[in-house]
């Protein structure tokens, strides 16, 4: 079962999880726990290392897409903006945003971690 | 057979998303990027497939593929649908663009992007359903086609046969002239032919001149029911006999008012105009009705020259043949009757190829003779 307030803690948006994932709670469990696995945010962290903005942009965009169907709306609305700035081909905006998401990142792992435990 | 969902994400979890939603309903195929998706699409090209392409990939990234699909014209068989976590409006009408059938947003309701599959699927079947109507009515029109084309040609066929066996009712009657129907079909052809180059004004054309050249063979139909004493007579007509064999131009044109409904009208017209007009002349000296100048029809005008040409260099029951340079020049100089310049023109370019072909006939004719002796 999950905690709906602890959800909400981490910003992962129950409602819209369980909208996507056709009102199954545990068909949604078994999606987030897939998130630790996804080497989206890695991906990032080693595009902004290597100062490669096209490639910032991409794996940004990807990290978007897989927090936008999980519904973890705060790691979505960071990696979202951080996406902009790499469209707009403004580097170092974009950097700016990774401390941001690395912290959300870490908040929504160790929730998932918990979870799994 | 089920249709099949091609799903294309370089993200598992959104590969997998996707296909929960689809699993019931429709056969997963899974691709991790453009390339792979279109070895994919190569593999399953009889199928119905629809295939959910995410924008933005390593390798090939999804505009790519639709590009690629729509240069191999795979996307006018497969409906691709983009889902993605792109917001810029740019990338979505560039996908339309490229002839993407919908664009869904990440976050998506998977109520929504089921019906909005299901849409185009049923669409694509239809349009597919269609298309294979459209081209088995094309088979069928192809085939009533070659029919037709075949039909016509007989007809052609049936219209020359009508024509050579009336022309052969005359030869046998007027026994002198065996080879004159022949030999004024070969003149009239040449004529015409050259007629057709020189003066575009008249608008022949070579269905035309066959039809023409067809047709000279009734010139003399109305023959057949003139008195021998007359047709046969050797040496010169009284006036009484000539106004008689003048007959021969309107009442083959009687004849072939009795021919109802086996030939062509072109066929008709063409043969009437020739049968009855041959024996006009430029000026307005001819016989039956005195047509002078552009009253003359060209047909008939390019048969009486042949007609002409021909009863100079034969012989006749009634005279001797001339030589090819007297005919030639009996014509030019009007001692036949009056031609029209342009008609003198064309004889005149016309020269070699008619006294080839008269020496041709002349000698045919001897060696059967020799044969024969």
């Amino acid at each position: 079962m999950l905690d709906r307030a602890e959800l909400a803690r981490h910003d992962i948006n129950y409602e819209a999880g369980m909208n996507r994932f056709m009102g199954k709670e545990a068909l949604f469990e078994r999606f987030l726990l897939k998130f630790p696995s996804d080497p989206s945010y890695d991906a990032l962290v080693k595009a902004v290392e290597s100062g490669d903005c096209g490639e910032a942009f991409s794996q940004a965009h990807t990290l978007k897409g897989v927090t936008a169907n999980l519904a973890l709306d705060g790691l979505f609305k960071v990696a979202d903006q951080a996406t902009e700035a790499f469209r707009a081909g403004d580097f170092e905006a974009g950097k700016a945003f990774l401390p941001q998401i690395t912290d959300r990142y870490n908040d929504v792992i160790a929730f998932l971690k918990g979870l799994q435990a | 057979m089920k249709t099949k969902v091609l799903i294309v994400d370089d993200v598992a979890i959104n590969r997998d998303i996707l296909s929960e939603i689809f699993a019931n309903t429709y056969e997963i195929l899974e691709a991790h990027n453009g390339k792979e998706a279109l070895e994919i699409l190569g593999q399953h090209t009889k199928e119905d497939l629809v295939m959910l392409l995410d924008l933005v990939m390593p390798e090939m990234n999804g505009l790519d593929v639709l590009k690629a699909m729509r240069l191999s014209g795979l996307i006018d068989r497969v409906p691709v649908l983009f889902i993605t976590g792109e917001t810029s409006v740019k990338s979505e009408s560039e996908a339309f663009e490229y002839g993407a059938s919908d664009f869904i947003r990440k976050p998506f309701d998977p109520r929504i992007v089921k019906k909005r599959v299901q849409n185009i699927v049923e669409l694509y079947q239809h349009k597919r359903h269609l298309e294979d109507q459209v081209n088995a009515q094309m088979e069928v029109l192809k085939a009533q086609f070659s029919m037709l084309k075949r039909q016509a040609e007989q007809l052609r066929e049936s219209n020359n046969r009508i024509i050579d066996i009336l022309g052969n009712v005359v030869e046998h009657r007027n026994l002198e002239s065996g080879e004159h129907i022949k030999r004024v079909k070969e003149f009239t052809k040449i004529l015409a032919n050259n007629m057709m180059d020189l003066y575009p004004e008249y608008n022949l054309t070579p269905h035309r001149v066959d039809i023409i050249v067809q047709a000279s063979a009734l010139h003399d139909i109305g023959k057949i029911a003139i008195p021998d004493s007359i047709l046969l007579k050797p040496g010169k007509l009284t006036p009484a006999e000539f106004e008689t064999m003048k007959g021969h131009t309107t009442l083959g044109c009687e004849f072939l008012n009795h021919i109802e409904g086996v030939w062509n009208e072109e066929y008709k017209a063409v043969s009437h105009i020739i049968c009855r007009h041959h024996h006009e002349r430029y000026d307005g000296n001819g016989y039956p009705d005195g047509l002078k100048g552009d009253d003359f029809p060209i047909e008939a005008q390019l048969v009486s020259l042949a007609d002409v040409y021909d009863a100079l260099v034969s012989e006749r029951c009634y005279k001797k043949a001339y030589s090819k340079k007297a005919a030639y020049d009996m014509i030019m100089g009007g001692e036949c009757g009056v031609f029209s310049q342009k008609m003198l023109k064309c004889f005149e370019v016309s020269r070699k190829e008619l006294e080839h072909f008269k020496d041709e006939t002349d000698q045919k004719f001897q060696k059967s003779r020799r044969k024969r002796a």
